[in-house]
């Protein structure tokens, strides 16, 4: 290293849909501060419109395999993919805001906008990021708008607890986390994750020092509790459940997403070659976690916490292909998750589309005999239930498919069987919604009435039309899928 | 020797007044507790050769950080913790937890040998041939300069989430 500074070699292109978000974020804020447009979508259209252009912007990177910001920034095949889910991710919820506003008129203004693009920013710097002090800030630019983006219901104590339970916990895990990168900084020499793996890959015996393993450890808890991982999942229930429904779909598929690109960049690529008792580790928090929240997801009366607790039993989904290892699970996560982007969404879409002003409704009588009523409605609902269940022909059946055969296919056969278990528990209490909406007589006549907009309707009809494709068609997805795994270069 | 003695008694003087700063229920000794915490910490990093890093520290944190904290504290008028808080069982989980925790953590880290740190950007040679600032600037400004600029859009969520939270509704 030389005294004086050089001046470093700075690739605009390559972040520019970041770029691009953030000034999106900010224009919303200032629009709203001047109060330089009237009209009652406006803010959520502005948003929108940056967001697609970002979107578009995506696809200039597509192909490209480089380092840039000295090794801060992978351009790759698996960050594009990433951030195109988080792209649809944001536009979905944008939609579906733009319906939950007309109950809820504190959601529209330029704070919610604004930091709901950030947190998007944060994720997709945390699925590019190829340094964890860069994976670190981004990990908190994220949290940081959702612990306020789960506070937004003012007035509502179920909210405030939530956002305060989340951010008091999530801090706890974030030290962890820190402390783990400490740890993994203090084993290797370095922070950059090609050159670790390089590192690791040269001096294996590292694997066996207690500093790296306390750093795996503590990585380990901070991410696991970002993608509720059992034991660190106790935060999940109420935090979805008091969180603004938009916001809940927002985070349940967001963060999910960006926690196991930082999964996968960390664990399965670096560590790729740890000893066998270490992914036994994680083989019994997958189980664990799967287990868990299908177990007390069958007696949850409010959709909503159901949803919540079936978020917990996805992660332990995705764990599996964490613990599979290698590129074919890889490419399973990534398209896992793609499709629990569009089904998550979905469902909490439509639980969105009922309410009353300043009122949510989300449990299961409330939406008994809706599915006659309002059969489209019953219908998009039916399917965003199906693809969680795992059932063909959805997306939701080709994500589970895939991520099980990867794991067939590295030897973890009971881990497959516990999974494909888990997933016929699953089926009752999904299933149990669409029989409520169908089979019962509609309760109380004045609770529910949907409210659809333009907005909400595109949404929803997006989501239900993204499952079905990836789960009629999957091969276009699958081999992008299977194009974007991270290799290290 | 003394030197390292000097530092391990200065670490974990800090870890005991982070303690104090957990445990007291009085909010403006918590916080003095945490200004002596921060005192520390810089201490700490002095015996790391970091005298630069001291000096924020002991200016930033003991200094306008906790100044702001004692403001808040007045402003907000929250003296003293009146109810006792009702965690007994917990407590008791967590003390157990943590007594069994914390020794696991430190045989583990105890186990093998690995500080390849020593080889990093920052070590003692570098630091002697160019000083503390020019090593820390050029880092910065250059090998990390994307989670810098980050960190500035960290700030602005920071702000517009605290008014956000804090300002009343338009209606």
């Amino acid at each position: 290293m030389s005294p004086e500074f050089i001046l470093p070699a700075v690739n605009f292109q390559c972040i520019l849909p970041q770029i691009l978000l953030s000034l999106t974020a900010l224009l919303v804020l200032l629009v709203d501060v001047f109060g330089l447009v009237k009209k009652a979508n406006a803010l959520a259209l502005i948003t929108l419109a940056g967001v697609v252009f970002a979107t578009l912007t995506l696809f200039s990177g597509t192909g490209l395999q480089e380092t840039a910001f000295s090794g801060m920034i992978l351009v790759d095949g698996f960050s594009f993919f990433l951030n195109l889910t988080i792209c649809l991710i944001l536009i979905l919820t944008i939609l579906v805001s733009m319906n939950y506003q007309q109950f809820f008129p504190g959601i529209n203004s330029g704070e919610y906008y604004s930091l709901l693009i950030f947190a998007a920013v944060g994720m997709s710097f945390m699925a590019a990021a190829g340094n964890l002090i860069l994976l670190f800030v981004a990990l908190e630019l994220m949290s940081v708008s959702i612990y306020v983006l789960v506070g937004f219901h003012k007035d509502n104590l179920r909210s405030i607890e939530a956002a305060l339970k989340y951010f008091l916990m999530g801090a706890f895990a974030t030290s962890f986390l820190l402390l783990g990168f400490a740890f993994l900084y203090g084993a290797t020499g370095t922070m950059d994750l090609l050159t670790m793996t390089e590192f690791i890959r040269s001096n294996p015996e590292v694997l066996s020092s207690g500093l790296f393993l306390s750093g795996v450890l503590l990585t380990l808890t901070g991410l696991g509790f970002k993608i509720s991982m059992v034991p660190f999942h106790m935060w999940t229930p109420d935090v979805y459940e008091g969180a603004p429904t938009v916001i809940t779909g927002f985070m349940a598929t967001g963060v999910k997403a960006a926690a196991f690109a930082a999964l996968v960049r960390i664990f399965m690529v670096p560590l790729g070659s740890l000893p066998i008792d270490w992914s036994m580790l994680l083989w019994v928090a997958a189980v664990l976690t799967m287990t868990v929240g299908n177990i007390i997801a069958l007696v949850q009366d409010s959709i909503k916490r159901m949803l919540a607790y079936s978020g917990i039993a996805h992660a332990g989904y995705l764990l599996i292909g964490v613990v599979a290892g290698g590129e074919l699970a890889q490419a399973g996560i990534l398209y896992y998750l793609l499709v629990y982007a569009f089904m998550n969404i979905g469902a909490f879409g439509v639980l969105a589309l009922l309410g009353k002003k300043e009122t949510e409704y989300n449990t299961l009588q409330e939406f008994s005999g809706l599915g006659l009523k309002y059969p489209v409605l019953g219908l998009a609902m039916a399917v965003f239930m199906f693809s969680l269940a795992g059932i063909p022909p959805t997306g939701g059946f080709m994500g589970k498919l895939y991520i099980f055969s990867a794991a067939i296919k590295s030897g973890y056969v009971w881990l497959v069987v516990l999974g494909a278990l888990n997933s016929v528990i699953s089926i009752y209490y999904y299933l149990r919604v669409i029989v409520v909406m169908y089979f019962q007589e509609s309760g109380a006549e004045d609770v529910a009435f949907p409210a659809p907009s333009p907005a909400i309707t595109l949404g929803l009809g997006l989501a239900a039309a993204g499952i079905m494709i990836l789960g009629v068609f999957p091969s276009y997805f699958w081999v992008l899928a299977q194009n974007s795994v991270f290799v290290p270069m | 020797m003394l030197e390292s003695m000097l530092l391990y008694l200065a670490a974990a003087l800090t870890l005991v007044t982070s303690v104090m700063v957990a445990v007291t229920r009085n909010t403006v000794h918590s916080a003095l507790w945490m200004v002596a915490s921060c005192f520390l910490l810089a201490v700490v990093f002095l015996f790391l050769r970091l005298q630069f890093m001291a000096a924020l520290q002991v200016i930033i944190y003991a200094g306008a950080v906790m100044m702001f904290i004692i403001f808040a504290i007045m402003m907000l008028n929250l003296r003293v913790n009146p109810g006792r808080i009702q965690l007994r069982s917990t407590k008791t989980a967590g003390l157990v937890l943590v007594l069994f925790l914390f020794p696991a953590l430190l045989l583990l880290l105890g186990m093998g040998r690995g500080i390849a740190a020593l080889q990093g950007q920052v070590s003692l040679r570098a630091l002697e041939q160019f000083g503390e600032v020019p090593l820390l600037a050029n880092v910065m400004f250059s090998d990390y300069l994307l989670p810098f600029e980050l960190v500035s859009i960290l700030l602005t969520v920071g702000v517009i989430g605290a008014v956000a939270l804090a300002k009343k509704r338009k209606d």
